[in-house]
């Protein structure tokens, strides 16, 4: 499907993910970025508890087609994607972007990555602390590798 | 108690009403927990007398196991509820509340299976390598 990012033939340290079911699956190329976590409202409703990604350029991703991948308009910029048949979170996509950000947990192999910063904390509930002394922001105002523009 | 705590999922499909007290939030990082909501999940639960849907046009429950299945929205993909077979309470993604709850968080379970990426370093009042959202 024309609207899929294709993998390039570099060769370099792949990464397998997938949803819970197994009905959307992925590789990514490495090196990876590490993770930004969200706590905007969308990513909580969305994960249940708050979001956490990492950003990949389209070529270095390979999605498998899937009738079971949908997509979901989240922002008027911004769209989701998960599987329909399982529920899991997989993607988010900014317009425009020639970029990913794929879900931290959907990755099925170990990742040599950590966590550098927390996003949006002005939406952060309060069940819940962060105390990993990590920077956060309480919105996109962090100079990290992951901000949007 | 009659305290009442709505919640929905991002895109409105469903909703719901949790009446009070909520059970304390139980972060979960066993491997389904961390692939539904991608990265993991934590939840609050009620007695499903104290679980009332508003609005389920897009839910779908997913058997993510021989013993529990998953409650999801259709048109959004938030990871809602969790059921366990015989046990008449629902887990209700604490991230899916609306406003302000009361609850903290009382431990983390299924740490074993936890991702390499993070550390747990915050609310770890407790962990447990095994254990369920029950």
């Amino acid at each position: 499907m024309s609207d899929f990012p294709t993998a390039n033939s570099e060769t370099a340290t792949t990464y397998h993910g997938s949803c819970e079911c197994g009905s959307v699956q992925f590789t990514a190329q490495g090196p990876l970025r590490n993770v930004n976590t969200c706590h905007c409202t969308q990513c909580r409703k969305s994960s249940g508890h708050f979001g956490a990604f990492i950003r990949i350029e389209t070529e270095k991703l390979d999605v498998k087609p899937s009738d079971d991948l949908t997509w979901f308009s989240s922002t008027d910029r911004a769209k989701k994607a998960f599987c329909k048949q399982c529920g899991s979170s997989l993607f988010w996509v900014l317009e425009g972007r020639d970029n990913w950000s794929v879900m931290a947990g959907a990755f099925d192999d170990d990742i040599p990555v950590t966590l550098e910063a927390h996003l949006f904390t002005s939406e952060k509930p309060t069940y819940y602390t962060l105390k990993d002394g990590l920077p956060q922001a309480e919105h996109f105002d962090i100079q990290t590798s992951q901000q949007p523009d | 108690m009659t305290d009442i705590v709505k919640g929905s999922c991002e895109c409105g499909g469903v909703t719901f009403e949790l009446v009070g007290p909520l059970r304390p939030s139980i972060a979960c990082h066993c491997t389904q927990c961390r692939k539904t909501s991608g990265h993991y999940w934590s939840a609050t639960q009620v007695p499903n007398d104290r679980f009332k849907l508003t609005n389920d046009a897009t839910l779908k429950w997913f058997r993510s196991s021989d013993s529990a299945q998953r409650g999801f929205c259709t048109g959004c993909g938030a990871s809602l509820f969790w059921q366990k077979d015989g046990e008449a309470a629902t887990s209700v993604g604490s991230g899916t509340l609306d406003g302000i709850t009361g609850i903290s968080t009382q431990k983390h379970i299924f740490i074993a299976d936890k991702g390499d990426y993070y550390d747990i370093d915050g609310d770890m009042n407790s962990t447990s390598n095994k254990g369920n959202p029950s």
